[in-house]
């Protein structure tokens, strides 16, 4: 009966100290074995003394001593976050393998979609891929996969369209007063009207998104000359914040400047001045003007990344830069230098012979060179690239489209330029390895 | 609204129908401070590119008499490199109509003598009916006294062609044609005012009026134009003082005009329709305002500042929209940019209403189409949609095109090698 609780007893102890090492591999199995070695005499009678002691223990302390283990103790569930933290990394990890590799994602996509038909947004193209003889047979045409046609209840033409931070809402500007306010969260879903903010007396020509660090809000311009900054309050509640009426004449433009400078916003008019506001932390807003930018009419201005090229994060300059087209055919890029704006150059070419409809500072990459892109009513979008301070401007000539180009966008990473000319085209376009341009795909109206 | 360019000069202007540059000739009549009676054409650059203030002179020649018209063809009037910017055609007081070569006289510069390419001496009075036509670059029409109207071409200008001059004879008589313009869609229909009230409109195919209107009190006419859009409408003005009118006729109901713009104080001198949004109208009058009219709903849409002597010659600067070009007897040449500010119903609306703007925005402020990125590889693109039956206006669509992924396009250009 002795020989029997000594044999259990032993059993016992070595279970708890060496289990550990003999459930995991070669490695430790032989960790375990010198381990093993090492067990006096002594030590197993310490603890068949311990165990007898554990005889006067409370339940819970008996149950803590059980399910501890060299680990640490249950409670503090060591072992649960570790499993948790493992799965997000196989999270993590396919997630960016579905971005390097389309092609996987699209295929397990199908495979999800083939169950269910009712889908209408997705467009058939395996008929295209399948005619590209010298591609290989599985891989998609570069198209889009989902699109949607937004119902809208404008009355007259669209003239600008902006999607917010979360790709949730979007705004329309029309000739009808209006700007719209829309819900495009969910792709299946369709799109809902949330608000209509009228307070413009003549068409709207251009809305933008404010960071959302200072909240839901949003500028609009306009025709006649005012400049209004909409408040969300409530969800569906908007109310002018401010309106800006210095301009005497129609507001082409307006672009709010990157977070890291403030609630700012540039706003660029017929009358050929460029006025700068920002609002102060007592909730006022203060202007700056840059008179005759552009004589004969500005057309469109946009803000440069608010950090320097190259400089890490956080290093504290900060770049406030302008750049300006105009109907003169000329692109200004604008500095602030001590509170007032100067003209830092102004890419005069031969390239652009006619008005400059839109102009688009390109977002930070990375890389080594600041870009601009404008575009014109000659049908040209021309590239202009800066290497560091001090360099000069060169500007490419990326496309002649034949017909007004009107508006170009860089994505939000900055490496894809979409241009919108003559009747609707949009086109996206990418750098090439070798500097030139080159049309990734084109988006079907 | 500012003067962006000026020069200092007395003269009637035109401007270059495709390139950056602005022709004056000393207008017959004008007298400066030193009596001086000399005559010369100018050809200054438009550069809108710099800052300065002044219009830099790139040419000038000499003239035998001064100015009543300037009119700059098309390029492509006649064959041969040399003439790729067109002929500039004056119409002067001695009755002769003198024709230039705009490229060589800014090419050269000094032999300016070489520049004169012809010279069309039919007429007797002062040449004030001179247009080439904008559809066929090489004929040019000119009017003069007794209502006598040539056709001339210029396709090889050292050797002028002249077509069999017109007159009007009987009811539809005229006396010195006063302004002669073309008709912006048929290249054979013409239309001449003259100081008798008489305007006819000419069908050149026939060589016969076509028909001929003058309002009941045979007021003297001294500009004309033709709608740009809509080519069976044509607005008459008088510079009769006591009865200055604008009115449009429709050449196919000639019994009265269509309508009338009433504004002007004193007789209207000169107009220009804008040819590429034919909602604007502007009228130079002796009231020394130079208006600019919204031709939609007759009302004032704006004007160029206010000076102590009006404006005898203006045009739109078919290059930059909203840029005119306006001759003042301040001995000015000015270039301006129409802003359109002022969009407010003066004092009319109840306080508290909202002002409502005049008029529709200018053609060329609205953009019909654009795309513009999202967070997360959405891109929203809105284009046009032409009106559906019943409708006036125009509406948008829109479309939210996703999901474009960072590196999509890594993976389409490896796909291509």
């Amino acid at each position: 009966m002795n020989r029997r609780l000594l044999f259990d007893c032993v059993n016992e102890i070595l279970s708890v100290r060496c289990v550990y090492y003999f459930n995991a591999g070669y490695g430790s199995w032989f960790l375990g074995l010198a381990v093993l070695q090492k067990l006096t005499a002594e030590e197993i009678y310490a603890e068949m003394t311990g165990l007898k002691v554990a005889e006067e223990w409370m339940v819970d302390e008996l149950v803590y001593k059980e399910m501890s283990s060299p680990l640490g103790s249950w409670v503090d569930f060591k072992i649960e976050s570790y499993e948790a933290g493992s799965d997000i990394a196989t999270d993590l990890l396919s997630s960016l393998l579905d971005e390097m590799d389309p092609f996987a994602k699209l295929i397990r996509e199908e495979k999800k979609e083939k169950p269910s038909t009712t889908q209408p947004e997705i467009e058939e193209e395996e008929g295209e891929g399948s005619s590209r003889g010298e591609r290989p047979a599985l891989l998609p045409p570069p198209r889009a996969r989902a699109r949607k046609e937004i119902e809208l209840d404008h009355n007259d033409t669209v003239h600008d369209s902006a999607i917010d931070y979360y790709g949730n809402c979007l705004a329309t500007a029309s000739s009808d007063t209006t700007v719209k306010i829309i819900n495009i969260g969910v792709a299946s879903t369709p799109s809902q009207l949330l608000a209509t903010l009228s307070g413009h007396y003549g068409p709207v020509w251009r809305v933008g998104w404010a960071h959302p660090k200072f909240g839901s809000i949003l500028a609009s311009c306009g025709y006649d000359g005012r400049v209004i900054v909409w408040k969300e309050g409530a969800v569906g509640q908007w109310s002018q914040v401010h309106v800006f009426d210095n301009h005497k004449s129609s507001v082409n433009s307006i672009a709010w400047a990157p977070y890291e400078l403030g609630l700012c916003l540039a706003c660029g008019s017929s009358d050929g001045s460029i006025s700068v506001m920002t609002m102060r932390p007592d909730g006022e807003w203060e202007s700056a003007t840059i008179e005759q930018a552009h004589p004969v009419g500005v057309m469109a201005v946009s803000w440069a990344p608010a950090t320097a090229l190259g400089s890490m994060v956080g290093s504290g300059e900060l770049v406030q830069k302008l750049v300006s087209g105009g109907f003169d055919s000329v692109v200004k890029v604008w500095t602030s230098v001590n509170g007032s704006w100067k003209l830092e150059s102004a890419l005069f070419s031969d390239m652009h012979t006619d008005c400059i409809r839109d102009v688009s500072w390109a977002p930070i990459l990375g890389l080594a060179k600041s870009t601009i892109a404008s575009a014109s009513e000659d049908g040209k979008v021309v590239i202009w690239t800066k290497g560091k301070e001090g360099d000069k401007w060169k500007g490419n000539v990326m496309h002649n489209f034949e017909a007004p180009a009107w508006r170009v966008s860089w994505s939000l990473t900055g490496n894809i330029l979409s241009v919108v000319a003559g009747d609707g085209d949009v086109t996206l376009w990418k750098e090439a390895s070798d500097g030139q341009w080159e049309k990734v795909t084109k988006v079907e109206p | 609204m500012a003067c962006i360019k000026s020069a200092q000069r007395a003269a009637l202007t035109a401007l270059a129908p495709e390139a950056p540059y602005l022709a004056a000739g000393t207008m017959s009549g004008a007298v400066d401070m030193l009596f001086s009676a000399s005559a010369n054409i100018e050809i200054f650059g438009l550069d809108f590119q710099s800052d300065s203030p002044d219009l830099p002179l790139l040419a000038s020649a000499p003239s035998a008499d001064r100015f009543n018209r300037l009119s700059w063809s098309r390029p492509g009037a006649t064959d041969g490199g040399s003439f790729s910017l067109g002929l500039l055609a004056g119409g002067l007081s001695d009755g002769s109509v003198a024709v230039w070569n705009p490229l060589s006289m800014i090419s050269s510069e000094g032999k300016a003598e070489d520049a004169m390419v012809a010279r069309l001496e039919k007429h007797t009075g002062p040449v004030c009916g001179l247009e080439f036509s904008e559809l066929t670059p090489n004929r040019l029409a000119s009017g003069a006294d007794e209502g006598e109207l040539c056709i001339w071409d210029l396709k090889n200008p050292s050797e002028p062609v002249v077509f069999p001059p017109l007159k009007s004879v009987g009811s539809s008589a005229q006396a010195e044609i006063s302004y002669l313009t073309w008709n912006p869609k048929f290249q054979h229909i013409l239309a001449t005012a003259s100081s008798n009230g008489m305007t006819v409109v000419w069908d050149l195919r026939s060589q016969k009026p076509l028909t001929s209107f003058s309002d009941s009190n045979r007021r003297n006419c001294s500009v004309l134009q033709w709608n740009p859009d809509l080519s069976t409408q044509l607005i008459v003005a008088s510079d009769d003082d006591n009865s200055p009118s604008l009115r449009v006729w429709d050449v196919r109901k000639t019994i009265s005009p269509v309508r009338e713009f009433v504004g002007h104080s004193k007789g209207v001198i000169a107009m220009s329709w804008c040819p590429y949004d034919s909602s604007f109208l502007l009228t130079c009058s002796k009231d020394n305002r130079t208006i600019c009219w919204d031709t939609v709903s007759g009302e004032i849409m704006s004007e160029l500042p206010a000076s102590s002597n009006g404006n005898f010659d203006i045009h739109w600067y078919r290059k930059i929209p909203g840029v005119v070009a306006a001759s003042s007897f301040d001995v000015k040449i000015g270039l301006y940019n129409l802003e359109f500010s002022g969009l407010y119903a003066a004092g009319e609306s109840a306080i508290g209403a909202p002002a409502r703007p005049r008029a529709p925005a200018p053609k060329w402020l609205k953009c019909p189409t654009g795309a513009s990125f999202g967070f997360g590889g959405k891109l929203v693109s809105f284009h046009q949609v032409a009106p559906t039956q019943g409708t006036q206006v125009a509406t948008s669509e829109v479309s939210l095109l996703g999901h474009f992924p960072v590196a999509y396009c890594v993976g389409t250009l490896g796909w291509n090698f």
